[in-house]
């Protein structure tokens, strides 16, 4: 099945629609740099696999448009026509972009027509089966790229084995190599993580051994020390207390806080009594006897100045009296003063001396005077008398008050001492304050201790119980390290079980790859001698072998004659290598055996000499009857030769010359030019010279 | 066209060669009028060249004027299969477009159960449907 026609539009540099000949065993496509050659083998690319691997690779986003024309009046479209040997005719079209795009398959002009999934299916079993592998290897079998395979022979041993793998059919045998590799590195992975997981736990589970063992000595040491200080405390308060154990410690430290609360209190109670002693007391009947002497003194005081005052008062009142009736009479006289005489005894007398004498008797008395300064006398003496009575009846009041405390004081006193008595029995003899406060601070001494031996019993009880949970935690760490052991001696075995089948699955897998690309070896050497690509190293075969649990794969060159080889990429020039990348895409296309008998080769030649172009030519003669020859050049010269050289010499071939020129935004303009063979010029014989 | 010539010697061949091509040419000049013909011209010579004859071999293998030249050094020592190869684009190419199909995966599960690799077979099982490959071991 061979090519025909191609058309496409808004594909990349072709804006418009064309129509380009492909009817044609040759075709021969040149143009200038950038009038769209390399394009037209791209679109049959996207054709077939639906996007271009080339362009896709330096696409900045996955669904970036490396297709459509930056001149497009709408979406991409190609399509192409083929035909096979019996005249059946085959339409398969690609039209849009992403979600939108369509696929279509037409056969017999119409007769038949799948469209999207149901075509690209049928493509798939076109191509030889349904999976994606197929489109991709489309790109690589049926398309020579530029340096594409000159790039595979000098790229990495392993990268080159895995892609030639998947070009001769041996995608199993690789996944399998691969995921052999990829799960053996996880078990390894998986296994040292393990055994790391077990050093630790080992490391782990060894120090809280050691640490348990100290811990155990330690303990037992210190909780008996600890008893026994707990005991000398119980021991101590109870004795101070005076009282048997109680029923705890704990009971027994509430008890002592008690008692010493309460001796505190009572000794505080008897230090803050003021007195109630019997001297106290004595002194204090003394004072109020003293008291009672000065009140009675004062008493007598006050009588004898209120009888003074109430003399003194009546002497006043008489005074008082001769006072108002002298008064009277000198008012009367000087009422009679009016007269020179008397009127008594008519003796003549000085009125005015009169009237001043008797005004002055008018005017008062100096005995009325005197006498009621000694009643003011009298009544002051009297005031302090009573002030005296009433001072030394209030000291008597306070004194009483004083008697009454200091023998409610001697009653607490009694009670406190009582109560002292029953709480320390036979300890309240001397200064009862201070024996208690003695007793209380000793119990408090006591108590401290008591607690502090509290403390310890419960540290070492703690420990104690942190010692059963880390023997617990020990024996779970033992456990669990056993039960790691057995993993990774499992794992051990089953890492070891995996590289030994993974050795054999590897060598058999270098050795099915080897003995499968042997089979291709003698049409590569076919093509690698029929191109002459080198002088004296004649003979070309892949070397595969597997390092590193990897498979690789080594382009390799021999001379029979010198019995000399060498790895290609070192003993080959760039041309050469080229030539040889050409055998190998060859060889790869002519055993491919699905329907599509094409064979795209985007500018070839690249830089060969001429010897290798010609040596090309006769390879590409060899081959026009087998494969459609679709060739991309600039070169004009080159493009004529292999016109010339590639002319149809029998019925049925024709050699299409298209040019691709005159690029505009729209697109290049297109020529073909078709070759058809003299059907009239005779064949001749080989004459013998 | 082919014209194949026999030097007893190196020298021989390097000194005579273009006269057996101008021959050749003549020769398809009469043939034909206009230049349609493939010329090949086969220059053998017996003995194994030294180096420095080799690189001049080579400089006439790369004169593309007129003919395409196939240089047989040593042709009198060699064995069939290597002069095949120096003949080699004289020949038809010997392709054969229906290689048998082969399934390399079914080929290494024969090979491991012919070798009672009982391993290798779980690993194969598990990778066919897609397991853990170990899991079984």
């Amino acid at each position: 099945m061979r090519l025909t026609s191609l058309t496409l539009s808004n594909f990349r540099g072709f804006a418009r629609e064309q129509t380009i000949d492909l009817d044609g065993d040759v075709v021969v496509l040149w143009g200038p740099n950038g009038t769209g050659k390399t394009t037209v083998l791209d679109a049959l690319q996207w054709l077939i696999v639906g996007d271009l691997p080339r362009l896709r690779r330096s696409a900045l986003k996955r669904d970036e448009d490396v297709v459509t024309s930056r001149y497009a009046t709408g979406l991409p479209h190609v399509s192409v026509r083929l035909t096979d040997h019996e005249g059946h005719v085959l339409e398969l079209s690609r039209h849009g972009l992403g979600k939108t795009m369509r696929f279509t398959m037409t056969m017999n002009g119409g007769a038949s027509t799948l469209v999207d999934d149901d075509a690209e299916l049928a493509l798939g079993r076109l191509l030889g089966d349904n999976t994606g592998e197929a489109r991709a290897r489309f790109g690589r079998i049926h398309l020579l790229q530029q340096d594409e395979l000159t790039e595979l022979l000098h790229a990495d041993t392993k990268e080159r084995y895995r892609f030639l793998a998947n070009l001769t059919g041996l995608e199993d045998l690789q996944r399998l190599d691969e995921q052999l590799r990829s799960e053996l590195k996880a078990l390894r992975s998986a296994l040292r993580e393990r055994q790391d997981d077990t050093e630790r736990l080992q490391g782990g589970v060894a120090a809280l051994e050691r640490e348990h063992l100290d811990s155990a000595r330690g303990n037992a040491t210190q909780t008996q020390a600890a008893q026994a200080r707990l005991r000398a405390a119980v021991a101590r308060v109870c004795a101070d207390l005076a009282q048997p154990p109680a029923s705890s410690p704990e009971q027994l430290i509430d008890q002592a806080m008690v008692t010493t609360r309460s001796i505190r209190a009572r000794a505080a109670l008897l230090e803050s009594l003021p007195g109630g002693t019997s001297e106290q007391m004595e002194e204090l009947e003394d004072e109020v006897a003293v008291s009672r002497q000065a009140i009675a003194s004062s008493t007598e005081r006050v009588a004898v100045a209120e009888l003074a005052v109430a003399s003194r008062a009546n002497q006043l009142v008489t005074l008082e009296r001769e006072h108002d009736r002298a008064q009277r009479l000198a008012e009367l006289a000087l009422e009679e003063l009016a007269a020179d005489a008397c009127p008594v005894c008519g003796q003549t007398y000085d009125r005015e001396a009169t009237r001043l004498r008797l005004h002055r008797i008018l005017g008062g008395d100096e005995r009325l005077r005197e006498a009621r300064e000694a009643l003011d006398e009298e009544r002051t003496v009297l005031s302090l008398a009573r002030e005296e009575q009433m001072s030394a009846q209030a000291h008597a009041a306070q004194l009483e008050r004083r008697v009454v405390a200091t023998k409610q004081a001697a009653e607490a006193r009694e009670r406190a001492r009582a109560e002292l008595r029953n709480l320390l029995p036979g300890q309240v003899e001397g200064d009862p304050a201070r024996r208690a406060h003695d007793v209380a601070s000793s119990l408090e001494a006591a108590t401290e201790i008591l607690r502090s031996a509290i403390r310890d019993r419960d540290l070492q009880v703690n420990l104690q119980d942190r010692y059963v949970a880390a023997s617990r935690d020990a024996e779970a760490r033992r456990e669990r390290l056993d039960s790691l052991l057995a993993e990774v001696a499992e794992l051990n075995r089953r890492v070891r079980s995996a590289v030994e089948v993974s050795r054999w699955l590897g060598a058999e897998v270098v050795d099915t790859t080897s003995r499968i690309l042997d089979a291709s070896t003698p049409l590569v050497n076919a093509l690698y001698a029929r191109l002459d690509v080198h002088p004296t190293f004649r003979r070309f075969a892949f070397r595969p072998d597997r390092r590193y649990e990897a498979g690789h794969l080594r382009p390799w060159v021999y001379d029979d004659d010198e019995e000399a080889d060498g790895n290609a990429v070192h003993v080959l020039s760039a041309a050469q290598l080229n030539a040889l990348a050409l055998c190998l895409f060859f060889a790869l296309n002519l055993e491919e055996g699905n329907e599509f008998a094409t064979a795209m080769l985007d500018d070839p030649v690249q830089s060969m000499d001429d010897v290798n172009v010609l040596s090309l030519v006769d390879v590409l003669r060899t081959l026009r009857s087998r494969r459609q020859l679709i060739l991309t050049t600039h070169d004009l010269d080159l493009a004529r030769l292999l016109t010339r050289k590639l002319r149809p010499l029998e019925i049925g071939q024709r050699t299409l010359f298209v040019t691709l020129a005159g690029w505009s935004t729209r697109g290049p303009r297109v020529v073909v030019e078709a070759r058809e063979p003299d059907a009239q010029r005779a064949r001749l014989e080989l004459v013998g010279g | 066209m082919v014209w194949a010539a026999h030097f007893p010697g190196v020298l021989d061949l390097l000194e005579r060669w273009e006269d057996e091509q101008a021959w050749l040419v003549g020769l398809a000049e009469q043939l034909s009028v206009e230049k349609s013909w493939e010329l090949y011209l086969i220059l053998a010579c017996g003995p194994r060249p030294d180096r420095d004859e080799q690189r001049q071999l080579d400089a006439v293998r790369r004169d593309t004027g007129y003919t395409r030249k196939v240089i047989v050094p040593g042709a009198d020592t060699l064995l069939p299969s290597a002069m095949r190869g120096y003949l080699a684009p004289l020949e038809q190419l010997d392709v054969d477009p229906h290689l048998p199909e082969h399934d390399a995966l079914r080929d290494v599960e024969r090979k491991a159960r012919e070798e009672g690799r009982n391993d290798a077979l779980e690993v194969i099982a598990a990778f066919r449907t897609n397991r853990p490959l170990f899991d079984g071991l």
